[in-house]
């Protein structure tokens, strides 16, 4: 595997910081603060499942640290922990280990393994503000006498002890003897850590009585499976209920016309009646699919309102800790269609996009579970981009074809599920997965994971878009789309009973999903033709971009198999609900 | 009495005396001799929830059943 040589090649040749700890202990807001990489972090386990390096200095040395993705443990069940295993393995010249106040004892087991490998470490004991919410009190000069390493108290988010972490780096880490070969004793019993981790909790945490607030106690009853759905069920149908609804009035209310009247009129002037552009040029420019037409009418009124909410909505999820307590809620649904209620985490993930989703497969315990989660991301979530592209198509005409389209979406889904998982070998493990305490999402890392996945959007969208929109109005200029028209048109027209221009929307859709929905809008079509459009367009493969995450995490193999798999799926199932409804009307 | 994790009440405590060898398991702590507090169970085949120091853990049906635990006595 490349990654190994990758690894093992940056070890060598860098003076490395490695940073540890348990999943969800905040590792990526220090990353960011050392480093200046902006790395998300929300709250559940396994945000950062590959690993992120990035330079800095400390006492004039350079450095460059390495973001390791959190694992309990070091026992290599799961890729991520033997990437964890394969970093210490490598001689790391130093690491940074993130104590869980709120979790000590768990915490605690961790670094003892991590012990173990004989090297430089300084602890920062972060989630202090967690801690003393719940009412315990940690003996902070004890605890580092029992661990024997130096040890900051930290509220990361907040920023707060960043300064004494500072020092105490700087002075343990300066004085390293590079690359000091270390012997390791290997076969550590669990269970004997676990009693010391134990022993040492015990001794250093005392509590002070304070009463769960109203947080721990409506985290509580999420647990339990009444009223936990029905308040599950409910968050749910509100959190669509905002990225629909408030991405409609805002596309309404004020992109549309900011579009339609300020923006598009203005390029209008400039190109038609100041500069004089005409012929092909003026038509790629701001023709019919002019770039300075559709590049706005597509981005900032069709699919901006609907990503910009479901971001901000999708954040608040994360970081509050509630995505993990709906999977749970959802386990046996998901266990009765062949997998695991934790897989729901990363299918969640995928309806913002798939390209996170399928990376943060690496900690499912079985490679089938990471197949058929993967696969099913590609064949059945539509990813929100599209899913914008597919409300500001169908609800135009009728929020009941959206309504319609979800619940088509829904039984497709679990369709799927039970084939890919009855299909594809191997086995899936049982549900395990750790509840984060329940927290109101700190302001700050909010809205700079808000705005880095907002920034992400536009400059990833925005590329291929401006090329999917050269391409079309190339392909349009040049004729070549009627020549393709007319050799697709049996499937097209007779099959999906689409006007033959909608194999634009085939093609674009190779670049980017939305793009397979875009083109549709502006072809005035009857309500099965564009429940039809929609069905293809959710369906059809995934994004250019996706199909390479699949050959990276996968093998080109699975990523050709679901690309030419979701083209066929797409348009089989999509013409089947043309033909079988048009038997009726 | 040996009964297995699923068949548990809750708000009891119960300690593991058995249990499949499962890296996941023992990673969050779950190992025999461990004690584990059951906080609730999902109907309908829904895994069960328990919680062992200060962490909550969700544990599938599946599993839990397999799971060797006696009830320890406060």
């Amino acid at each position: 595997m490349s990654e190994k040589k990758e690894i093992q090649e940056l070890m060598q040749n860098n003076k490395t910081i490695l940073l540890m700890g348990a999943p969800n202990v905040g590792k990526s807001v220090f990353f960011t603060h050392y480093t200046k990489v902006h790395v998300i972090s929300s709250n559940y386990a396994g945000t950062t499942v590959s690993y992120m390096k990035g330079d800095f200095t400390l006492a004039g040395n350079n450095f460059t640290m390495i973001d390791v993705p959190g694992t309990y443990s070091l026992t290599s069940s799961n890729e991520a922990e033997e990437l964890a295993i394969l970093f210490l393995e490598n001689n790391p010249d130093g690491i940074l280990f993130v104590l869980n106040a709120a979790d000590l004892e768990g915490s605690i087991k961790l670094f003892l393994e991590v012990k173990n490998y004989n090297k430089q470490i300084v602890c920062a004991l972060n989630l202090c503000d967690v801690a003393k919410r719940q009412g315990k009190e940690i003996d902070v000069e004890l605890l580092s006498k029992e661990l024997d390493v130096p040890i900051i108290s930290t509220v990361a988010v907040k920023q707060e002890g960043f300064k004494e972490l500072d020092q105490t780096m700087e002075s343990v880490f300066s004085k390293l003897d590079f690359k000091k070969e270390t012997n390791i004793k290997k076969d550590l019993d669990i269970k004997e850590l676990w009693k010391i981790s134990k022993e040492i909790t015990d001794k250093v945490v005392s509590y002070t009585g304070q009463k769960a607030n109203f947080l721990d106690n409506f985290g509580q009853k999420l647990l339990k499976p009444w009223p936990g759905i029905l308040y599950a069920i409910l968050i749910i149908i509100l959190s669509i209920g905002i990225v629909v609804g408030a991405g409609k009035a805002l596309r309404a209310v004020l992109l549309l016309p900011l579009v339609n009247n300020i923006i598009v009129p203005f390029f209008e002037t400039i190109f038609i009646d100041v500069l004089k552009v005409s012929g092909i040029l003026g038509n790629v420019l701001i023709g019919e699919y002019g770039i300075f037409r559709i590049g706005f009418e597509w981005i900032i009124a069709l699919i901006l309102p609907y990503v910009l909410l479901f971001q901000l909505v999708f954040a608040f999820l994360e970081d509050s800790g509630l995505l993990p307590r709906i999977a749970i809620l959802f386990d046996n649904l998901m266990s009765k269609i062949g997998v695991q209620g934790g897989s729901l985490i990363n299918i969640m993930l995928a309806f913002g996009c798939a390209v996170p989703a399928i990376i943060g497969t690496r900690t499912a315990p079985t490679k089938k579970e990471r197949l058929v989660v993967s696969t099913l991301i590609c064949f059945t979530i539509p990813c929100i981009s599209q899913s914008g592209a597919l409300i500001s198509l169908l609800g135009d005409y009728s929020i009941f074809l959206i309504l319609l389209l979800m619940f088509a979406n829904f039984v497709l889904f679990v369709l799927s599920a039970k084939l890919l998982s009855k299909f594809i070998s191997g086995e899936i493990k049982p549900m395990v997965i750790e509840i984060p305490n329940l927290l109101i999402p700190e302001k700050k890392s909010f809205f700079l994971k808000f705005k880095a996945r907002m920034k992400s959007f536009l400059i990833e969208a925005e590329g291929p878009m401006l090329l999917a929109v050269v391409l079309a109005s190339i392909l349009t200029e040049a004729g070549l789309l009627d020549g393709f028209s007319k050799m697709v048109e049996p499937i097209v027209s007779g099959w999906l009973g689409l006007p033959s221009e909608a194999s634009l929307a085939l093609i674009l859709g190779v670049i980017r999903r939305e793009m397979s929905v875009a083109p549709l809008l502006a072809m005035n079509l009857t309500a099965l033709q564009m429940f039809t459009g929609a069905i293809v367009s959710l369906l059809y493969l995934p994004c250019l971009s996706v199909i390479g995450v699949l050959t990276k995490e996968f093998d080109l193999k699975t990523s050709i198999l679901i690309f030419f798999g979701t083209i066929f799926n797409a348009i089989f199932v999509g013409g089947l609900i043309n033909q079988v409804v048009s038997l009726f009307i | 009495m040996k009964i297995n994790l699923y068949d548990t009440l809750n708000g009891n405590v119960y300690s593991v005396v058995d249990m499949p060898k499962e890296n996941t398991l023992e990673s969050i702590g779950v190992f025999p001799g461990a004690h584990v507090k059951v906080e609730s169970h999902y109907n309908f085949g829904g895994p069960v929830a328990i919680s062992l120091g200060s962490r909550n853990v969700a544990i599938g049906k599946a599993l839990a059943k397999q799971i060797l635990v006696k009830e320890v006595l406060l």
